[in-house]
Order: C-alpha cells, then structure tokens, then sequence
C-alpha cells in the first residue's frame, strides 16, 4: 500500500506522522525498510520527540543530534537499570545466606540449649554408667542412682532452658507441634525413669510392674497423637500426611507401643519373646526416620545444610545399629557386652555434641526449632534400651 | 471574523445550507455545508465565496469523499454538547471506521491529507503506524509490499548504526 503501484505517492509530511508515533526500536525499523523511510526515520526530528517523551530525562546542556542525546540516556539508562538488577540479584542472595545461616541458627539455639545438659546427662547415664553397671562393672551401685542420677537433674534443666526460649504463642502449628511432641517428652521420660528407678532401688516399697512405671510415656505418645492427628486434619494435604504424618506418627506410636512391650517383656507376660520381634515398634520407626531425612535433604539440598542434617536427621543410623547389636546380644546370639553395644549412638553423640557447640556458639539468633521431637524419641529408644538391659 | 466565543454560541452564517461536492470520478455529494466544513480546505473555499453551489474535488474519488463525509457527519452529530455520545463511544466508532482494507485505508489518508482533515489524517496515520510496530523490516515489507532498495552493505550499516537499542 505504501509503497506498490503508487509508489513514493505518500508524501513525507503524511509518513512523517505515521513516524511520529513510532517508539524508537520501530523507528530503527522502519529505517531499515527502503532508501526514502531510511532518509526520513533519520531526522532528528523523531529522536526530540522520543527524547521529550520521557519525563524522567532532564534537558541535555548540549545537542549534538537529538538521536545521540537520546542514546547517551537511553545507555545510561540501561547500565543504571542493569546494576539496580544486580544490586538487587546480590541483596536477594546476600538475603537467601542470611535465612541459611539463620535456619541453621534458629534451629541450633534452642537444641543447643534443650541438649546440652539432656545429652550430657543422657551420655554418662546410659551410656556409660548404665552398660558398665550391667555388665557387672558397677556392682557396688545401686540401679535407682544410676537412672536418676543426671536424668532427672539435668533432664529438667534442660525443660526449664528450652521452655524460658521457645514462645508457643509465635510458632506455626508444625512448630507448636513438635515442641508439644518433642520438648515436653522429658516430663512423662524422667517420670517414668524415677518410677523405674525408684523400683528397682526400693523393690519392696514400690513395687510397680515396668508397664505401670510407663504410664506417664503412654500418656503423653497418645496426646502427641491427638495433637499429630488434629494437625494433619487440619492440613488436609496428601504432601503433608507424608512429610509430617510418616515419621511423626511413626515416632508417637512407638512411643505408645515399644514401652508396653518392653513393659510386658519385663515383668515376664510375653515370656521369652525374641528382642526383634519385640522391637518392630522401633524398625518402623526408623523407617519413619529415613523418610523424613530423606525429605529434609531433598527440600534442603541447595543449602549448605549437611551438618543441619546429620545433626538432626540422621541419628536413626547410629540407633539401628545398636537396636540390632542390643537384639543380638538380648537375644543371646553374640554375647558383646553392653558398653560396646552403645558406641555408634556413643560416637553419633560427640559429633552432635561438638557441631552443636560449634553452631550454638556461631549462630545465636532468635528462638525456632525443627527436630527436637525425632531426636528426643531417640534418646528416649536409648533409654528404654538402658532399661531393657537393666531388666534382663 | 466572529470571536471564538460568538462562533461556538451561534455558528458562522456562511455555513448553513447545503453545498456539493464532486469527486475525481465525478460523483456528487450534497452536504451540508457545517459538515463538509470540517475539512479545513472546504472550510477556507467556502469562506472565500459563499455563493458557489459546488466544489471539484479533482484529487478524491468518490469511494473516499463517501468515507470523508461519513466521518464528518458523525463527528459534528457527536460533538455537539447535546449529543449523549461519550469519548468512549467515539473512539470505539472510529477504531470501527478504519477497519478497512489497505488500498482503502492509503486512499483515506490521501484524501484527509489534501482535504486537511487533522483529525482523520491523525486517525489513519496512527493505524498504520500500529502495523509497523514490532515488526522485522522485512515483515514490514512483506506487510505493506515494500521493495527493498537498500544494497546488503547500506542495510548492514544502518542496523550497525541502531544496535545499541538491541543490546
């Protein structure tokens, strides 16, 4: 049309005005399209009206040609725009480290706080004093000092310091849900272990059967449950039953479940049943375990979290090692002695405890924690092995 | 001449009354004279001599001087304070009005452009100046059927010259 079998018959003032609402990468165009366009998208004339078009450009103190006016803001424009781009690229990392460091340190001030003294005291009990004593070691003390002897002490400390960190009322329901689960554990823990603990020193004052002696646990794994159960309900979410609902039920049924067997094993009404059978309460919940470290490294794996992991997650490696070795030895197939039995969980235990020093002291940031609930129910395994050995 | 204030309570008296125009082709069209005085070139003829009954129009053919018409008639109705049409309503009437073929559309913005429609002539430009946009020069002469008669080295140099729009 404008340019067929009448050619050139537009004349330049009318092509002018079509120009003249032309941005200027059109502009650039259309002078691209034949000799006379080029001749007229070159005039200045264009290039001042794009050039006043753009508010934010102040009056150039010399003009060469509008077009290089034009060009020097229009560069400016995209260098200033591309390091503002930059800029803020570099900030939203410098920010994405940040929130690293910090989910590292939120998760460590608290854990940091909640284990020291509960490890401290949970490592020399059942780990050292406890299999020395069953393995005849100790046999001028007396099975209630040994149990309650820092558990009860520094289990309780380590509530106090936990709870004086952690603000309920703050947290998201999967927070509320784990301190429920997890930092509260101690309570029912210690009390049963005093039960036990006072049996076994006073036979002939208390004398509870073990089962009975587990009721405050029992109690407390059917309230972390409910509070599991209402959560997942609440969620809806088939991804949250997985996540959430696998290793936590998992963890709260064991702790329902592997104390009544032990409980029962003990006090002698499941006879001679063999260890491994007795413990499928705690091979399902290493299960529930592996599931969820698997997810934590899937969601975490672009974050330098490796030390986040094996400090939180990974505990049920060391635990099915010894669960296998404490069978064995339960069940009388290898007769390894107790002190030995515990040296994975021993080893996983001075790992923890040297990158939780290492990260407490790093990061102290505001409260939030992640993992207290699978960790404590690992401790908790350990201690009904402890009690298991003290039975048999 | 009246002030502008007298023009806009009472029009000129030179422009009441019909006046015919005649096309290239020699079609006629009686209209009235307010109407056909949007055209500025009309407008100037008529201001001239108020006695002429008709006006050649040797530059526009009929097809076109029909749409010319058209355009003024609505656009004199819907300008009026009284008239109830909204800018909406007439931007969507004239988005409608240059919906028409290219032959057609290079026609209008010759006729506006000899009649000296501004309005028209603004109109019709910016149509075709919204089919050159975002368009490769080469889609741009396959578009409008544009020979090319720049050699590769001027083509080269002149995409050179803009490239930093580009980066």
């Amino acid at each position: 049309m404008l340019g067929t079998h009448r050619k050139h018959t537009l004349p330049p003032d009318v092509v002018g005005i079509i120009f003249g609402s032309l941005n200027a990468r059109d502009l650039a165009n259309v002078a691209c399209v034949c000799r006379s366009w080029h001749e007229l998208a070159k005039s200045d004339y264009f290039w001042e009206r794009l050039y006043h078009l753009k508010p934010q450009w102040d009056e150039p103190t010399y003009v060469n040609t509008w077009r290089d006016a034009y060009k020097n803001k229009f560069l400016n424009e995209k260098q200033r725009r591309k390091e503002a781009g930059l800029a803020a690229l570099r900030s939203l990392n410098a920010q994405k480290r940040e929130r690293v460091y910090q989910d590292v340190g939120n998760a460590s001030y608290p854990h940091g706080l909640f284990f020291m003294p509960l490890m401290s005291s949970l490592i020399i009990t059942f780990f050292v004093l406890a299999p020395m004593k069953a393995d005849g070691w100790l046999d001028g003390l007396s099975w209630g000092w040994v149990i309650s002897f820092l558990v009860f002490g520094l289990g309780c400390l380590s509530i106090i310091c936990t709870y004086l960190t952690v603000d309920l009322a703050r947290g998201s329901d999967h927070d509320r849900l784990l301190i429920i689960g997890g930092i509260f554990l101690p309570i029912p823990g210690t009390l049963s272990f005093l039960l036990v603990a006072l049996r076994a020193q006073f036979p002939e004052w208390v004398g509870l059967p073990v089962t009975v002696c587990f009721v405050p646990v029992y109690l407390h794994a059917l309230y972390a449950l409910g509070v599991l159960l209402w959560f997942l309900l609440k969620e809806g979410e088939l991804r949250k039953w997985v996540i959430v609902g696998i290793p936590y039920g998992t963890v709260a049924l064991e702790f329902l479940v592997q104390p009544l067997l032990v409980g029962l094993r003990c006090d002698g009404l499941l006879g001679a049943a063999s260890w491994f059978v007795l413990l499928v309460p705690t091979w399902v919940t290493i299960f529930g375990l592996v599931v969820l470290t698997l997810y934590v490294m899937t969601e975490f794996r672009r974050c330098r979290l490796v030390v986040f992991v094996l400090w939180s997650f990974v505990f049920w490696i060391p635990l099915t090692v010894t669960a296998v070795l404490l069978c064995l030895r339960l069940d009388g197939l290898w007769g390894i002695r107790f002190v030995f039995i515990l040296i994975p969980p021993y080893i996983y235990l001075v790992v923890l405890f040297i990158t939780t020093l290492v990260l407490f002291g790093v990061a102290i940031y505001e409260t939030n924690r992640h993992s207290t609930c699978p960790r404590v129910c690992c401790f908790w395994c350990y201690c009904s092995y402890a009690l298991c050995c003290h039975a048999v | 001449m009246a002030t502008p204030a007298a023009a806009a309570a009472a029009p000129a008296p030179q422009l009441e009354g019909d006046i015919k125009l005649v096309s290239e082709d020699a079609h006629e069209f009686v209209t009235p004279k307010n109407v056909a005085a949007q055209c500025k070139m009309i407008k100037t003829m008529l201001e001239v001599s108020e006695e002429q009954e008709f006006i050649n129009l040797p530059n526009v053919k009929g097809k076109e001087l029909e749409k010319v018409i058209e355009y003024c008639r609505y656009h004199v109705q819907a300008d009026k304070p009284d008239s109830g049409v909204s800018d909406n309503d007439k931007k969507t009437w004239d988005e409608n009005f240059v919906k028409v073929d290219k032959e057609t559309l290079f026609n209008l913005i010759m006729a506006a452009n000899y009649l000296d429609v501004k309005s028209l002539l603004d109109l019709t430009c910016a149509t075709v100046a919204n089919m050159l946009k975002n368009k490769t020069p080469e889609e741009i002469r396959r578009e409008f059927n544009i020979k090319n008669d720049l050699t590769p080295e001027e083509e080269e140099e002149i995409k050179r010259e803009s490239a930093w729009l580009y980066q």
